[in-house]
């Protein structure tokens, strides 16, 4: 049997458009090679994706496995375990990474199911020990504690370990380097797909989880009444965001349980924060900081929320709310709110 | 239809997790175990199917010490028909591959239309054991099962599952299947104290390797991919700090390592006129391209 060489990435993508997680990880793939020998591989599967090789190139690939074929235009987890599991027992890669995703969850311990890689989700750090054993870390008990395992060498020699986005960090890709490319035609026996997409339905704002949401607009105590609280809604149409709120807020009454953000409630980490009426106490602070941008109306200037905020409008929410959406509704037009409300028909 | 649930019973989150600072393994004196919250919904989702159909049966199976009975008590408590006790001394220390092995096993032995799991077990938080089914079963696999719309023998079944950012797809899946349950899919039972009572005088039959007809080498630490040599405290996240930059005054640079090197957000308060700031803040989101002038991106 050859022996187990090379880290192999998954290098992820949605309509053509590779996800930031996977240069992420062919940067730590590239530190992993540096201890673990072998060259760095991307995988890459999909319809007319040349156009992604050079990029994976400079993030740190030094070989990508392009495989094509109109089979893999649409994501199936049939037909992408079957693809890469023939190409690990072809290869056979030390350590395959990939992020986790919802295809990820999917394929991926399938894969490893099939060519007796052993799996690990999560997981922060790869080593090996004094006798060249794998080595691995990945949180347990909800990250409470983290747990290190051992590949069992008898059993197994490789590892595929799925890594959280954002959980390494990019790093400045080489524009210089070059690329072995091995492109292969996909050849799926259509026999073998046993799953088949009918339809997609959009994520429906008013309904979904809130943290899957991009755009969160919340509301605090400030805004007063329930009344008010509806120019919240309005708002978060029009920007396709999801409703949120803090502690009063829920137990006002205004939203649902499973909208309040914060210690006792979810955290969340959108694109963008916009929040009305809220003070920013730690107990909801706790639970949005990690948001890209942040946008805070509240008519009390001292108010805490102001030092963690990119924007703040000092301004009565009663007031600044409504001519926030009067100004959006110019530059959108009524089409956002339109746009929502016909999804929300469908349903 | 035969329906299988696997479930765990797992240290609940509120348990206290210490670790023993000489031997680096997990004390299990502070922990409270429960069915893996997790189980729960696919418990529910195996039940609403029985309900759709009007017939069939709903087996739970877990794998674990003697204490993972209670799993099962809870759900036999929920509804589920009857209940299976995979339980050898020889099983312990199995880790997900093994588990997946012994647990397939049994359920060819049990017959299943359909087999459903929760999404992943809370403690261990792999996702490793539906997919592991699925391969020795040689069945499909769909993970991220919001609801089961429909069950046909002949064409399979309906699925809704969950995408990203809130999107679902709807999926035909032809049969016997896998299928993981997402987290909040549905609102599980709540057992009545009546049905708690009966679950517990319910037997709960207990098989051994013997019954499911493993070899000793198959399972546990010497049938195993891996093994968890050792558990610890996660190190917190480092901070990045920065050099000053060595232009800056004195009390400047001091300053600066005094903070940690973290500089609060420079964050721009608008207080003029309503109509400005909401102007402003429209400029700022298209900037940031969260809008553009055709709608929202």
């Amino acid at each position: 049997m050859a022996q187990e060489e090379g880290i192999w990435v998954f290098a992820e993508q949605r309509n053509g458009e590779l996800l930031d997680v996977s240069l992420e990880l062919l940067g730590e793939g590239r530190r992993l090679a540096e201890r673990l020998g072998g060259e760095v591989a991307a995988i890459l599967l999909g319809n007319g994706l040349e156009q992604l090789v050079d990029p994976l190139a400079h993030y740190g690939a030094d070989r990508v496995y392009l495989v094509e074929g109109e089979s893999l235009e649409e994501f199936a987890s049939d037909t992408y375990v079957e693809v890469i599991a023939g190409l690990v027992q072809k290869s056979k890669p030390r350590v395959f990474l990939a992020g986790v995703t919802w295809q990820t969850r999917d394929f991926l311990p399938r894969v490893a199911a099939r060519t007796g890689m052993a799996f690990a989700a999560n997981y922060s750090k790869v080593v090996t020990d004094a006798a060249g054993a794998l080595e691995v870390t990945r949180p347990i008990y909800g990250g409470k504690l983290d747990g290190i395992y051992a590949i069992v060498p008898e059993k197994s020699n490789s590892l595929v370990a799925t890594a959280t986005p954002g959980a390494v960090g990019m790093e400045k890709p080489n524009l210089e380097k070059k690329v072995e490319l091995n492109r292969i035609e996909a050849k799926i026996n259509s026999h073998s797909i046993r799953t088949r997409v009918i339809d997609f339905i959009k994520g429906d704002p008013r309904k979904m989880d809130i943290r899957q949401a991009e755009v969160v607009v919340a509301a605090g105590r400030g805004m007063g009444c329930a009344e008010n609280f509806e120019c919240v809604q309005e708002l978060a149409d029009l920007l396709g965001a999801c409703v949120a709120g803090t502690r009063p807020a829920v137990d006002a009454g205004w939203l649902p349980f499973e909208r309040q953000v914060g210690q006792t409630g979810k955290s969340v980490s959108p694109k963008l924060y916009i929040c009305c009426g809220v003070s920013g106490a730690i107990q909801h602070t706790v639970g949005m900081k990690d948001s890209k941008h942040i946008i805070a109306i509240n008519k009390d200037p001292d108010a805490p929320i102001f030092k963690i905020c990119e924007l703040g409008i000092v301004a009565d929410v009663n007031e600044a709310v409504p001519k926030l959406i009067a100004r959006l509704r110019q530059v959108v037009g009524s089409g956002g709110a339109q746009d929502t409300d016909s999804i929300i028909d469908k349903l | 239809m035969d329906i299988v649930v696997c479930v765990k019973h797992v240290a609940a989150p509120e348990s206290q997790f210490k670790v023993d600072p000489l031997t680096n393994v997990l004390d299990e004196k502070g922990l409270r175990y429960e069915l893996n919250p997790n189980d729960e919904f696919a418990v529910e989702e195996a039940l609403r199917v029985k309900d759709k159909l009007g017939e069939g049966q709903v087996t739970a199976i877990t794998l674990g010490p003697p204490r993972a009975r209670d799993a099962l008590v809870r759900c036999l408590a929920m509804g589920a028909d009857q209940a299976f006790h995979i339980h050898d001394e020889a099983f312990e220390e199995s880790d997900v591959h093994v588990t997946s092995i012994i647990l397939a096993r049994v359920i060819n032995r049990l017959g299943y239309g359909l087999v459903f799991c929760g999404g992943e077990a809370w403690d261990d938080g792999q996702g490793y054991v539906p997919a592991g089914l699925a391969e020795e079963l040689g069945t499909p696999l769909v993970t991220g099962v919001t609801e089961v719309e429909s069950v046909l023998d002949s064409e399979g079944a309906r699925v809704l599952r969950l995408l990203e950012k809130g999107d679902q797809e709807r999926v035909e899946c032809s049969l016997p299947a896998v299928f993981a349950v997402a987290m909040a899919a549905n609102r599980p039972r709540y057992p009545t104290l009546r049905n708690r009572l009966r679950a517990l005088r319910q037997e709960i039959p207990c098989w051994d390797r013997k019954i499911i007809g493993l070899e000793e080498e198959e399972v546990g630490a010497s049938g195993s991919l891996t093994r968890r040599i050792r558990v610890s405290y996660p190190r917190p996240r480092a901070k990045k700090l920065a050099a000053p930059d060595s232009s800056l005054p004195v009390s400047q640079r001091l300053n600066f390592f005094l903070s940690g090197g973290v500089s609060q957000k420079e964050s721009n308060l608008l207080d003029g006129s309503t109509d400005e700031a909401a102007a402003k803040v429209v400029e700022f989101l298209m900037d940031e391209s969260i809008i553009s002038g055709k709608g929202v991106t």
